[in-house]
């Protein structure tokens, strides 16, 4: 195949009204080649959730992209009408989030739900989408799929809402996962099951995955490549070992060095200081800078320069004469 | 304060039933199942120590945080605040009890007033401890410094302030209350990691500087492990293992723990090592080859 499944360039992604609009995504690039799992990870508030719901055109009331390209297997979907979108998501793009108690219908079955879409995206017909279904349920590791196609979500616990979830997305063969955040609402005996089964679901059915997560240790041990966003930007990209080794930008090292470790000693645990920037506001050079504890006098003025080693990017100041 | 005082609190074999409700007759008839959300829990927190609760959801741990302040009576057992038994006092003690036991909670969200600004929920707190309003002006900047919050901070509203920073009024909120023991549940698991740190420190701080007592509820293992001085495993309603981190979180007995332990996601070291195995055991559902004692395979 030419060129990656998923291509993001410069996007931009504004909230306001009218006059005035701020971006809260400013100018990330990203890239998802075929049945690769790319991580997208971040803190609250770092953009890295409107991203992925840019692409599948999902972006809450009052957020539009204001500028760059998102191209899906060669197809812009910046602009895209509503009825081809529909036919993209929930068939060749799928989409799992971090809360499947509302993203599933509490009034239908849950197997239901995964046969409305097989009819829909797939041109099948019910009987063919319920014998499907028992498949598919049977695929994400749920026991007695036959009789659990008959619950409703409120019936199924955390994880196994999560794995209904998972194969409702993956039902009509989709090339591309989202996964926003699909554990973090699960106890980790849990997390560790749901992971194992997304892992290996994708290896059994060739699906990139685009992995978007706050916990770093999640993310270094699942996927592929890895892009850390701050601010709306994404500040360091890379594979995952050479990235979680030796990361260069200065908020991915103070970040790993905050993640609680067993082995960590004991006494005051290590801080990033102060308080990430607000929503929208304004910053002429890097958005890190008040916090960085390697911050020189130009970070807080000029924009950073962009710098990649053997595929490794870094956007900083450090070591640039 | 002498080395054989009384620990601060003491649980005895505490027990809490909830009945399960199977429909309308078994209602009528005033039956249903009982079902013990706490079972049997024994567990000491010495004076001045943080003491750390781990377990699952459901495993109980929240329940306990509620008995401990009194919010729910247990079914059965005992326990003992300061050498005292809580279920014997007379309202005025009962009262002492209550201010002297505080909570902080997880969502920050929701357990303050989203209309009250900052400087109006801890003059409550003042007030109800009966600090007089000639007192309660440098009582609350007092605690302001104590939790690390600007004096301008006391004319927001909650949403006006960022997670971190509303858990400080939390800890403030609690603190004003003058309290021997204060049970923190979760407090930090809806922070970004990078935050965390902070108000862990701060609880760490308290600890050392007030003399406080601490319960620290968490799933966050390497959280507990670095702060509490003893902690308690929780599963399914029962305390299946107690000690000091170096024991329970490095040479853990039962199989719930060690279950627990390789279930935290372990970076790129799991990557290189185990993890996929760990996980390939856990999508298979085999729980007794996730939790083999390292070594055991070949």
């Amino acid at each position: 195949m030419s060129g990656p499944l998923l291509q993001i360039d410069g996007l931009h992604i504004a909230f306001g009204s009218r006059s005035v609009w701020r971006d809260v995504v400013r100018g990330v690039d990203l890239r998802v080649s075929a049945g690769e799992v790319v991580g997208l990870v971040g803190e609250s508030g770092s953009g890295k959730s409107l991203t992925a719901l840019s692409v599948m055109g999902l972006l809450p009331l009052g957020a539009k992209v204001s500028s760059g390209r998102i191209l899906f297997d060669g197809t812009e979907l910046v602009g895209m009408r509503d009825g081809a979108m529909n036919k993209l998501r929930g068939r060749d793009i799928g989409m799992i989030f971090q809360d499947p108690l509302s993203a599933l219908n509490p009034a239908i079955p849950v197997g239901k739900q995964i046969v409305d879409s097989l009819r829909t995206h797939a041109s099948m017909t019910r009987r063919a989408a319920e014998a499907r279904v028992v498949e598919l349920l049977d695929l994400v590791g749920i026991n007695q799929p036959a009789e659990r196609a008959r619950a409703y979500a409120h019936e199924l616990s955390g994880g196994m809402r999560q794995r209904v979830m998972t194969a409702l997305a993956v039902s009509s063969n989709p090339k591309l996962l989202i996964a926003d955040e699909p554990t973090t609402a699960l106890d980790v005996t849990v997390q560790a099951q749901v992971i194992g089964m997304l892992d290996r679901i994708r290896r059994d059915l060739g699906i990139a995955v685009l992995f978007i997560s706050h916990n770093l240790d999640l993310v270094a041990s699942i996927c592929d490549r890895v892009s850390v966003m701050y601010a709306g930007r994404v500040v360091e990209s890379g594979a995952v070992e050479p990235l979680f080794d030796a990361p260069r930008h200065p908020y991915t090292r103070q970040l790993l060095r905050c993640v609680p470790r067993l082995d960590g000693g004991t006494g005051p645990m290590p801080t990033i200081p102060g308080l990430p920037p607000r929503f929208g506001s304004v910053l002429p050079g890097c958005a890190f800078t008040p916090r960085c504890v390697v911050s020189q006098a130009r970070c807080s003025a000029q924009a950073p320069p962009m710098r990649r080693e053997s595929g490794h990017l870094s956007v900083c100041w450090e070591g640039v004469p | 304060m002498s080395t054989d005082a009384p620990p601060i609190l003491e649980l005895r074999q505490i027990r809490k039933e909830y009945m399960l409700r199977q429909g309308m007759l078994a209602r009528l008839r005033g039956g249903g199942k009982p079902f013990a959300a706490v079972d049997g829990v024994s567990f000491a927190v010495p004076r001045g120590s943080i003491f750390g609760l781990v377990g699952e959801s459901g495993s109980g741990k929240s329940t306990l945080a509620q008995i401990i302040v009194r919010l729910i009576e247990p079914t059965s057992g005992t326990m003992l605040f300061n050498g005292q038994d809580v279920a014997g006092l007379d309202r005025a003690a009962a009262q002492r009890f209550r201010r002297g036991v505080q909570m902080v909670f997880q969502d920050t969200g929701s357990s303050l007033n989203p209309r009250k600004r900052v400087r109006r929920v801890i003059a409550e707190a003042l007030a109800a401890r009966g600090v007089t309003r000639a007192n309660a002006a440098t009582e609350t900047a007092r605690l302001m410094d104590r939790v690390g919050l600007d004096t301008p901070m006391l004319a927001r509203f909650p949403h006006e302030l960022s997670g971190g920073q509303r858990q400080r009024v939390g800890i403030a909120r609690a603190l004003a209350m003058a309290p021997d023991l204060l049970v923190a549940d979760e407090p930090v698991s809806a922070l970004d990691v990078s935050l965390q740190g902070q108000i862990i420190n701060l609880l760490q701080e308290i600890n050392a500087s007030l003399g406080l007592s601490i319960v620290l509820i968490s799933h966050d293992l390497a959280v507990v492990a670095r702060v509490c001085s003893a902690l308690g495993v929780m599963s399914k309603g029962h305390m299946v293992e107690s000690g000091p981190p170096s024991r329970v979180l490095v040479a853990p007995e039962h199989p719930y723990t060690r279950t627990l332990l390789a279930a935290v996601p372990s970076g790129l070291k799991g990557r290189r090592q185990t993890d996929r195995t760990l996980m390939d055991a856990f999508a298979a559902g085999d729980m007794a080859a996730a939790t083999a004692p390292v070594g055991s395979e070949a």
